[in-house]
């Protein structure tokens, strides 16, 4: 495979609309520039290669959804780099916080907490998700196929209308029977997770 | 609340900022009034946003795979260890690690190569605080189009053997090989249907090629005989090309053009650049 052509990102506001775009290669450059240090700080922070991984994809994913949200917005002279890297480290620090909670040590006194009230927001908001990945797996494998399509593929309509073999506006009705369907199972789902 | 198709379509088209003001702006003053619906609109939203959420996930895998893998064939910085498997330990959406470390020697690479960066990084962050050529602020502006949003623009009622051929061309486009791209799309047969999408897609081509004289026409093509998202995309990439080649009067009223446009997706870009260059 070749080597990632990792994009000179000169302008942080060029990164910062690539990533709300979704370019694949927005997401190759924060992994380009970002993976090696953050692993180095973790293992330097009482984490393992794992706990870095980890962390990292929990980091972006919190990033690229309060993005994609609306959460966060990019002001003037900000790096998105340094703001990506604070969030993985939130995430790391959260973790062992609680673990050292649960062995009743203290934190290092180097490390600085993180805010929980954040934490806990992005904390519900995964439970959400959650909730919505398990109701999506129960669909029968028709309807679970035309979301995945639909909404995390990102095909069009008339890529998924040709992929079933269907008129486009069949796939649309289809695609309302099955978010309906998926509404039913989500908030089934949801109650029993206590949101 | 069971919702009727038609107010589920609503709804989609509310998310996707689709409405009209006036629409937007009614459809907003209705669920207010009415409490089931709100609940309703809630829920959809929680919907939406696990979806994304899965979205993202997918995407971050695939760029933590090229990431990887790249890594493994190419630099050998990082290299995995010798013992490590694949575990069964999940994070949110369940996946598998390959775990790696760096070692003495290679850290001290990687150490040196990051300082470099960061110099070049502060140098280029310093020659970015004053006002901008246009030949800098178009590299600062530039990406080329993303390929897994292309497929979104091909022509509506397009022959199956067409779509085949587009693909094909796409591929090189994505590994880079803009000359051949070229070249397969001045030889594809000219229909009408395809037209707007062949001139954009050779315009974009030239352009990602060095060549943004030859592919300001056929910019201009695309944008005259094509709507909504080509439309959009035609005119951010033409007022890149009229910025490399130069005519500042041109690429000002494109980029203005844009920038006024708060439903234009390159409407922030445009800003940007604006502010960069001194007209």
């Amino acid at each position: 495979m070749p080597a990632i052509r990792s994009a000179l990102y000169i302008s942080q506001f060029a990164l910062y609309e690539a990533l709300r775009r979704g370019d694949s290669a927005a997401y190759d450059h924060l992994y380009a520039e970002l993976y090696g240090p953050f692993q180095f700080w973790v293992i330097g922070n009482s984490g393992t290669d794992m706990d870095a991984e980890d962390a990292f994809q929990k980091g972006l994913m919190n990033f690229l959804l309060n993005l994609e949200t609306g959460k966060y917005h990019y002001q003037e002279g900000a790096k998105v780099t340094y703001v990506v890297f604070e969030y993985c480290k939130k995430v790391w620090l959260t973790e062992l916080q609680s673990a050292r909670l649960r062995n009743r040590a203290a934190m290092p006194a180097s490390l600085e907490l993180p805010d929980t009230a954040d934490i806990e927001q992005d904390l519900e908001r995964m439970v959400l998700v959650k909730a919505v990945q398990q109701a999506l797996e129960m669909l029968k494998d028709e309807c679970r196929n035309l979301m995945q399509w639909f909404y995390i593929d990102e095909l069009s309509i008339r890529e998924i209308a040709e992929r079933l073999g269907m008129k486009e506006t069949s796939t649309k009705s289809k695609r309302y029977d099955c978010t309906e369907k998926l509404k039913g199972l989500y908030l089934k789902t949801a109650k029993q997770s206590g949101l | 609340m069971k919702l009727t198709e038609q107010q589920y379509e609503l709804i989609e088209a509310y998310f996707n900022n689709d409405l009209s003001d006036t629409d937007r702006a009614s459809f907003e003053g209705e669920f207010e009034r009415d409490t089931d619906l709100k609940a309703e609109i809630q829920t959809q939203r929680e919907l939406r946003l696990g979806l994304k959420a899965l979205a993202l996930d997918q995407r971050l895998k695939k760029a933590q795979q090229r990431w990887q893998q790249s890594n493994l064939s190419n630099h050998q910085i990082i290299q995995p260890q010798k013992d490590a498997e694949p575990t069964g330990k999940q994070i949110l959406f369940g996946r598998q690690a390959n775990t790696q470390r760096l070692g003495g020697f290679q850290y001290w690479v990687a150490a040196a190569v990051l300082i470099v960066v960061s110099g070049v990084g502060i140098w280029l962050y310093q020659q970015n605080s004053a006002s901008a050529t246009l030949e800098t602020a178009y590299m600062e502006a530039y990406q080329p189009d993303d390929t897994q949003f292309l497929t979104k623009d091909f022509p509506t009622d397009l022959p199956a053997n067409d779509r085949t051929k587009l693909l094909d061309i796409m591929q090189g486009y994505k590994a880079g090989n803009y000359a051949s791209v070229i070249h397969q799309l001045e030889t594809l047969p000219t229909e009408k249907q395809t037209l707007p999408y062949k001139n954009y897609f050779l315009g974009l081509s030239l352009l990602a090629n060095k060549q943004a004289d030859k592919a300001i026409p056929y910019l201009h093509l695309a944008l005259t005989n094509s709507s909504g998202a080509l439309a959009q995309k035609s005119t951010w990439f033409l007022a890149l090309a009229y910025l490399k080649t130069g005519n500042k009067a041109e690429a000002n009223q494109r980029l203005q053009t844009i920038a006024a446009d708060p439903n234009q997706p390159f409407n922030g870009l445009a800003r940007q650049v604006l502010a960069r260059v001194k007209w």
